[in-house]
């Protein structure tokens, strides 16, 4: 199960493969040229920063690198106590929203809701 | 407003004009008219005087001179009547040629008679009274020989005028008969009546220039006439002698030919008539010259009445004209006057007596035509704002006493229905030339929409520069939040991590415990800063608004302060307001909290919710409202009040009356943060020492029964526990 992650923040990425990768996720960073490349993913983690204004855009760009792949997007401007699933994730387009800072339990639950158990 | 000014006031005034003036023409043209006419009634009524002073005149001197003539001719009658007895009985005792002086005798005392002659049966002069005796002639041939003699004279007879043969003169001879004793002819007594005489006798008599005096017989031979004519002696004018005799009647006469008025008298006791003739040139040239006179002043009168006329008609003319130009620069300015709105007053000062303009009247809220005259009904009309009475009031004194060039002054009236309207007013003050103020007068206008409008405009301006203001520091606090928030979350994972690494009552634990703590509080004030700030993106559900308000008055009442009472009337039923029922929460505890904090004394805390609906916009002291559904929670303190200085920045972010760690200065910029995001806006109030209200107005959208807290916690969430 491989899961792609476009986080710009070094600890935050760095702290997402930790986890996933413990818990038996093939993780890498992504790129946006992969479509091209014939790469495919399972599951992307985009991080967002500021939604309301760019956000859209570049998740169009990602989507589109990852077309059918569901997404999870994380930022630190999403409002705690979000519904995942809910008016925000579908304003963005996107099939799940966590808040920052991650909490490691909210994180997996939610990989594991969309994916799976790595094999 | 009622206009004013009537369209049709110009026509009116032209149709008066132009009956003033027709009747200005009739009375003028009737005045001359009638002095016209009377000047030619006169003139009729003189002319009738004048025939009739003619007529009596004449007929008067006629008949009088045909008395005297006719008393003449009764001496000379008695003369020769006497002789005639005389010769008869007397003469033949007499000597022939003392008879000549004894006829000189008797001829005395008749002056009219030239001299007596008598002639014997065959027409020879005898005697004469003359005392020298001319030559002597046979008159035989003489018609009052003859007549005599045939005895057809019976009685007087009087020849036509002659040229006497004794002494060649132009007379008249009187004749009788002589009679012997026995009756038989003897011969005739002749009287001669010189002609020149006679004339004389006439001329003495003044009858008036151009008049005559004509002695004829009944025939019309003429014997006599003043003025002379000699030529006409002895010729007949029987149109003269037949001439009516009663009124003066007007001919042609034929002796000097001009037409004359003419009276014929006949002579008693002789065949005779008396003409008095006046020319009618003559007779009337005074009632001419009279005419005349009369014409010429009654045409200069005219023509002087016919010029007043005209020169009424003309400055009648001048003065419709000029009230014509007048009304219409009147209208011209009172349109100009209404059509800006604009009021005008005139005060004057020498006797305090004011005019102001109905539109002025209206600017103060009074009726048009209400009574005002004078400065102290003025002053005690008008109720000026108590703020501006005294600037009011300078600003007149200060232009009053010349330190001003203009006045100008904007203050505020209160009309009779209690709305305070702002007057513009601008005017001068009229001076004499000591420079002592006589006449005050202006114009004043309207300005509470402009005022307003001036307002509203700052109002919004201030509302950019705000949430201007309010973007900079959500795109600021954004930026934050986003590292932050990495950052956090690097602190709490990796911690996590680490405390599952940890023994379990280690001092290790203990510490990454604390870490995590502090992770958690930094945690919980960057989703603040995410609040006030409005960048941090969250759903957005029905809530029932209800719910949240009653949840926090619960919580509140554990933990209120001694001293405070809690007033709720809690009313929204149903109404459910889209956003997140965390937030709507904390605004409601935020707004309570602050209330209580007002209060240190004790006091009231009032919280009301109702809905409500508003009907047209609404702009409030933080944000304006469209017409729409609204719940509105209000929240109120007997507190101290909120000072203006406060009152302007008490939304800013990290603002806080507060000391120094005692708050973070985000409570009311984060209400104001969720409110806005809500659509919705926030209203105060505040009197300082009774206390301050904050309502929250947000729009209402349909209704839920679900608490949304309930319905958010149902769901996973993405944060840990607190």
């Amino acid at each position: 199960m491989d899961i792609v992650i476009y986080e710009e923040d070094q600890l935050t990425r760095n702290l997402l493969r930790e986890w996933l990768a413990e818990a038996g996720y093939g993780v890498r960073r992504g790129a946006l040229d992969e479509a091209q490349c014939g790469r495919r993913a399972d599951l992307v983690i985009a991080s967002v920063y500021m939604p309301k204004q760019s956000g859209n855009g570049w998740l169009h760009d990602i989507q589109a690198a990852h077309p059918g792949t569901p997404v999870i997007a994380i930022s630190g401007q999403f409002r705690s106590g979000l519904c995942r699933d809910g008016a925000t994730a579908e304003t963005l387009g996107v099939q799940q929203v966590i808040a920052k800072p991650l909490i490691r339990a909210d994180l997996l639950a939610a990989v594991r809701a969309m994916i799976g158990k790595p094999c | 407003m009622p206009s004013a000014l009537e369209p049709t006031l110009s026509t009116i005034g032209s149709i008066r004009f132009k009956r003033l003036r027709f009747g200005v023409i009739a009375l003028g043209t009737l005045v001359i008219l009638t002095f016209a006419l009377s000047s030619a009634y006169d003139a009729w009524r003189s002319y009738g005087y004048a025939l009739t002073a003619t007529d009596r005149e004449i007929t008067n001197t006629a008949n009088a001179l045909a008395e005297q003539t006719a008393w003449t001719l009764q001496a000379v009658d008695l003369l020769l009547l006497d002789t005639a007895g005389w010769y008869r009985s007397d003469s033949a005792m007499i000597a022939p040629e003392r008879l000549n002086s004894v006829l000189a005798m008797r001829t005395v005392a008749v002056p009219q008679v030239r001299q007596v002659i008598i002639t014997d049966a065959q027409g020879n002069q005898r005697y004469s009274s003359l005392k020298t005796p001319p030559p002597l002639h046979n008159v035989a041939d003489r018609s009052y020989f003859i007549a005599q003699q045939d005895g057809t004279a019976n009685g007087m007879f009087m020849s036509e005028p002659l040229i006497t043969r004794t002494e060649g003169h132009p007379a008249v001879e009187f004749s009788r008969r002589l009679e012997d004793q026995h009756g038989k002819f003897a011969g005739v007594v002749t009287a001669g009546v010189n002609l020149e005489d006679l004339t004389q006798y006439y001329r003495a008599v003044n009858v008036g220039i151009g008049s005559a005096i004509q002695l004829m017989r009944d025939d019309g031979i003429l014997l006599a006439r003043n003025p002379a004519t000699p030529e006409a002696i002895g010729r007949g004018f029987p149109v003269l002698s037949a001439a009516a005799t009663s009124a003066a009647s007007r001919l042609v006469n034929p002796i000097d030919g001009k037409t004359d008025f003419i009276a014929v008298a006949p002579v008693r006791n002789a065949h005779l008539k008396l003409a008095v003739t006046r020319d009618a040139a003559v007779a009337l040239q005074p009632w001419r010259d009279e005419t005349f006179r009369v014409a010429v002043r009654t045409l200069i009168l005219m023509l002087l009445g016919a010029l007043t006329l005209a020169a009424l008609l003309r400055q009648l003319r001048r003065v419709a004209a000029g009230e014509q130009a007048l009304r219409e620069s009147e209208q011209r300015y009172a349109l100009a006057m209404e059509g800006a709105n604009e009021g005008h007053w005139d005060f004057d000062l020498t006797t305090e007596s004011v005019f102001l303009s109905a539109q002025m009247k209206i600017l103060y809220g009074l009726s048009p035509d209400t009574r005002i005259d004078s400065r102290a009904e003025w002053l005690a009309k008008v109720d000026i704002h108590p703020d501006d009475q005294p600037r009011f009031e300078t600003a007149v004194a200060d232009h009053l006493e010349g330190r001003t060039g203009r006045y100008e002054c904007e203050y505020r009236v209160r009309h009779p229905n209690g709305v305070w309207h702002w007057i513009s007013a601008r005017g001068r003050c009229l001076r004499d030339s000591s420079g002592k103020p006589l006449r005050f007068v202006g114009s004043s206008s309207d300005v509470t929409a402009q005022k307003q409008s001036h307002a509203d405009k700052e109002q919004l301006e201030a509302q950019l520069r705000q949430s201007q203001k309010m973007e900079a520091i959500g795109t600021l606090a954004g930026g934050i939040a986003h590292d932050f928030n990495n950052i956090l979350g690097a602190i709490l994972g990796y911690g996590e991590l680490a405390h599952q690494q940890s023994p379990a009552g280690s001092p290790i634990r203990r510490y990454l415990d604390n870490v995590m703590h502090a992770a958690e509080r930094a945690q919980t004030l960057v989703e603040r800063i995410l609040g006030f700030s409005r960048s941090g993106l969250g759903d957005r559900v029905p809530v029932n608004i209800q719910f949240v308000v009653e949840e926090t008055l619960e919580l509140l009442e554990a933990s209120l302060p001694a001293g405070i009472r809690l007033e709720s009337r809690i009313e929204a039923g149903n109404a459910a307001v889209v956003g997140d029922g965390t937030y709507l929460h904390q605004v409601a505890m935020n707004l309570c909290t602050n209330a209580i904090q007002a209060m240190e004394r004790g006091g009231v805390l009032g919280v009301v919710l109702d809905c409500t609906e508003l009907y047209e916009p609404r702009a409030l002291s933080r944000g304006s409202l469209a017409p729409g559904p609204y719940v509105r929670l209000s929240v109120s303190d007997t507190g101290v009040g909120i000072p203006p200085a406060v009152l302007e920045r008490m939304f800013d972010p990290f603002f806080t009356t507060k000391g120094v760690g005692e708050g973070t200065g985000l409570g009311l910029s984060l209400v104001h943060g969720i409110v806005a995001d809500l659509g919705g806006a926030i209203h105060v109030t505040t009197k300082a020492g009774e206390g301050t209200t904050f309502e929250i107005w947000l729009p209402v959208v349909g209704e839920t029964t679900i608490p949304a807290v309930e319905a958010a916690r149902a769901l996973p969430r993405g944060t840990v526990k607190r």
